[in-house]
């Protein structure tokens, strides 16, 4: 290691992407903090399904898999916008981040609208069973990752369209798409476990 | 080792003006007046609070212990009845655990984790006044529900079926599971900033193996608290929605399962006494280091114990459900990892025993407490070690045994260096010196006192009294060993009194300490005593593990601007310096979201309406929080 005998800091960059960047790593701590109570949600599910004989006691309908599957195809479309927008920092180019901040917040929105008429065609409710409990856990607590998603995206959208933007919202802009992906990666993890299942009998 | 302290400049020498610091000064000002008081953000302020908050919480459980003790004292008592001591024994058990164990090693690393890694500050300010604001509103809501007889009344972990509604109907169990809500949202918080400040904000040089050991045991601990606590905040929304909504996660009638929540809570359950203890084994390495006057035996196996510990304690929550009837050869896996965790915890053992060993011992108040703690916790290790056994486990589970058993660990453990570590900082949060005979004395009667409550209660657990009883018949025998452990506590009771008078005499009147009355060897001891806001007026560089104990020439950081909150980033493993790092200035946005996170939860105790309003007041607060405000520098050269 060179040992730093005095150093200064006149050549140091003001911000800097990635894991050189704090919030780069209040993110990552997030994620993993939401990803541990998502994971301890299926071994809730898991755990409660080894106790009960027929399982899901309520297959999910028609309409149910139509709305699970147009929010796992916006949610998949939602990443390439995504990719777009964080390479779009690293460059600076505030039109090309205003362009693609605007399609990835729809498209967040379009997923939220999705998950609504998803929870709405559910054939069960939280109260019918334990699998209602367990399947309406898991969809509500993606849900405040949507909304946290959704709700970061739009403040980043009034914030590149309004301004001023400063050099370190650049970061901040990639770190919200870092976000996502994991809402994103949740989103479909849930939908293979709870409709998959059902899928295939 | 030579006290080569003297030889070393400090942090107010070379490129030190009176200009700068008077710059810093004005850059770093405290806020003022009420709203200032609700605005502010400095990490040395409200690491303050946070203590002595955790403080005001240990005499609250105290006491309720006390009047627990004067129950239990002579047979057929009727000091008080059932219900009362229900609200009792729930409420010390979750204001130990949740507003005061946890917090006030979390605080400790607050205070000090930025001073020891030779940074200005923690790396997210606002969030730190924001994880002390909801921690004050979670234990002003218990609170206010005890006084006003609606506190929760079983127990600290809340087993389900007990605490489902049909068994306890009212607010009572919801208060306690949105208690853990505030707590473990303080926590969380709290941890990850204490992760990213030592992971990106040590001091050029200061690699991980030169970080001092108490700065590796809050990183340790900070990954923990990430990885347990989501555990019992899901379980109790999952509580909170039976009981709220109608759900049927514990309900066993309709496919659910009351051990499912015992799962759930002991995952988090049995971590969170590493959770408490990690911490305190940091205070302990610091004060065995200072007061042995040489480097501590073992450094890379101290920091692997801290390590090993922290996956292993994630590895024994069954050990708490043996009694639920489990599969044998569940049982023999987790007894064995119950035993194993032993040799991490007695390695750092021998590895203390051999610094004071082969120091030259300077025996002040701090390291008495450490003693202590050594003799304390080894007793409460072995009947550790005995009930991991399942026989034992099964013979004396939910007695007093038990009881016994966890004050040992979490009161030997912990509280123990915790004191320690109260003496030893002291003179660097206060400026002033603790009474040495004062402390001896707290000392003395403290440890008396525990030695008298709690010993007689692993032979009334042996003999069969069963915890979480109001009275005992005369008949059963139990009279004699109850009146000495009410007379211990009382004992007790005085000792920590002692600790007070002695901590409040010093304020006001005690001597002045200097910046580094100990000779020690960590950076917090370059600074004055207390620090300024600003910490640091040239953030020091590091060239060895024990900062202010190596010898040569001195150097620090130059050409940082002092107009700005700024602090310097360095890279996760070898601390070269990266960039600089602007740090927001004080806020009313982290109270603002603390308040609205108490009005949403306070209102779901009610209805889940509260969910669309949590919400929309989220919404608000965040964008109040992250909304940019001048000075915007450096901004994009092109703009909307």
């Amino acid at each position: 290691m060179n040992e730093p005998r005095g150093v200064t800091v006149r050549e140091l960059p003001s911000y800097a992407f990635g894991p050189r960047d704090p919030v780069w790593w209040g993110v990552v701590l997030l994620i993993a903090m939401e990803g541990t109570t998502l994971a301890l949600s299926f071994l809730a599910y898991f755990y409660i399904r080894q106790r009960v004989d027929v399982w899901p006691t309520t297959t999910p309908g028609t309409s149910t898999l139509l709305a699970a599957g147009a929010e796992v195809l916006v949610l998949l479309c939602s990443v390439p916008p995504t990719y777009v927008l964080t390479r779009a920092t690293r460059s600076g180019d505030l039109r090309a981040i205003q362009r693609w901040m605007l399609i990835a917040t729809l498209l967040s929105v379009a997923a939220v609208v999705a998950r609504g008429f998803e929870l709405h065609a559910l054939p069960f409710r939280w109260d019918s069973d334990a699998y209602g409990s367990v399947v309406w856990g898991l969809l509500v607590l993606h849900t405040t990752h949507l909304g946290l998603g959704v709700l970061e995206n739009l403040v980043f959208v009034a914030l590149v369209f309004k301004g001023p933007v400063e050099k370190k919202h650049l970061v901040d802009l990639e770190v919200n798409g870092f976000y996502w992906y994991f809402v994103v990666a949740g989103g479909l993890a849930i939908a293979a476990v709870v409709y998959g299942e059902a899928l295939l009998g | 080792m030579t006290t080569a302290i003297d030889a070393l400049p400090h942090d107010d020498s070379g490129s030190r003006t009176a200009e700068l610091r008077a710059e810093l000064a004005f850059t770093w000002r405290l806020a003022r007046g009420l709203r200032g008081w609700f605005s502010e953000t400095s990490h040395v302020v409200i690491a303050r609070r946070m203590i002595v908050t955790a403080f005001v919480f240990f005499a609250l459980g105290g006491v309720q212990a006390l009047l627990m003790r004067i129950q239990l004292m002579r047979p057929d008592n009727h000091f008080m009845g059932p219900d009362r001591y229900d609200q009792l024994f729930t409420t010390h058990g979750s204001t130990m655990m949740f507003l005061f164990a946890v917090p006030v090693m979390q605080a400790m690393g607050v205070y000090l984790v930025p001073l020891m890694i030779g940074t200005r500050s923690v790396a997210f300010p606002r969030l730190n006044a924001y994880a002390y604001y909801t921690y004050c509103f979670g234990g002003l809501l218990l609170y206010v529900s005890l006084f006003t007889n609606t506190g929760p009344d079983t127990g600290w972990f809340a087993y389900v079926p007990l605490s489902s509604s049909q068994f306890a109907p009212g607010k009572r169990v919801d208060v306690w599971s949105q208690l853990i809500t505030f707590t473990e949202l303080s926590a969380l918080s709290t941890a990850a900033n204490l992760i990213v400040t030592i992971l990106k904000l040590r001091a050029p040089g200061m690699a991980l193996s030169r970080m001092p050991l108490f700065v590796w045991a809050q990183l340790v601990t900070s990954f923990m608290v990430v990885f347990a606590m989501p555990s019992v905040m899901l379980a109790s929304m999952y509580l909170a929605m039976d009981r709220l909504v109608g759900t049927h996660f514990f309900n066993s009638a309709v496919g659910g399962d009351p051990l499912l929540w015992q799962h759930l809570f002991w995952f988090f359950g049995h971590p969170e006494v590493y959770i408490i203890f990690l911490p305190a084994l940091g205070m302990v390495s610091s004060i065995v280091v200072t007061f042995s006057r040489r480097p501590i035996v073992g450094y890379l196996p101290m920091v692997l114990s801290l390590v090993t510990t922290a996956f292993l304690g994630f590895g024994l929550w069954v050990h708490h459900m043996f009694a639920t009837g489990l599969p044998q050869i569940g049982q023999s896996f987790f007894t064995a990892a119950s035993m194993m965790i032993a040799i991490p915890s007695g390695v750092q053992i021998f590895c203390w025993i051999a610094t004071l060993a082969r120091g030259k011992l300077v025996l002040k108040t701090p390291l008495w407490w450490v003693v202590g703690f050594v003799v304390i916790f080894v007793i409460g290790g072995l009947s550790g070690v005995m009930v991991a056994s399942v026989p034992i486990d099964l013979q004396v589970h939910d007695t007093f045994f038990v009881v016994a058993h966890l004050h040992y660990v979490l009161i030997g453990g912990a509280v123990f260096p915790l004191l320690g570590g109260i003496h030893y900082w002291f003179p660097k949060f206060s400026g002033r010196l603790l009474s040495e005979r004062l402390g001896r004395w707290s000392f003395a009667f403290t440890f008396i006192g525990f030695n008298l409550t709690f010993f007689p209660m692993h032979i009334l657990g042996l003999h069969g009294m069963p915890r979480r009883i109001y009275t005992y018949r005369a008949a059963t025998g139990f009279g004699s060993l109850n009146f000495l452990a009410t007379l211990g506590a009382f004992v007790l009771g005085v000792g920590v009194l002692l600790v007070l008078v002695n901590v409040v005499s010093a304020a006001y009147g005690g001597q002045p300490a200097g910046d580094d009355p100990w000779q020690s060897d960590t950076l917090e001891w370059s600074v004055s005593s207390p620090p300024p806001p600003y910490v640091y007026a040239c953030l020091p560089c590091v060239f060895g593990r024990y900062a202010l104990w190596q010898p040569g020439p001195r150097a620090v950081v130059e050409d940082m601007d002092p107009r700005q909150r700024q602090v310097l980033v360095t890279s996760a493993l070898d601390a070269a310096p990266d960039h600089v790092y602007m740090l927001p200035s004080h806020s009313m946005w982290p109270f603002l979201a603390a308040l609205a996170t108490f009005i949403t939860i306070v209102v779901l105790l009610f209805t889940p309406w509260a969910v669309p309003l949590g919400g929309v007041l989220g919404a608000i607060c965040l964008c109040g929080w992250f909304w940019p405000r001048p000075p915007h520098e450096p901004l994009l050269a092109e703009q909307p």
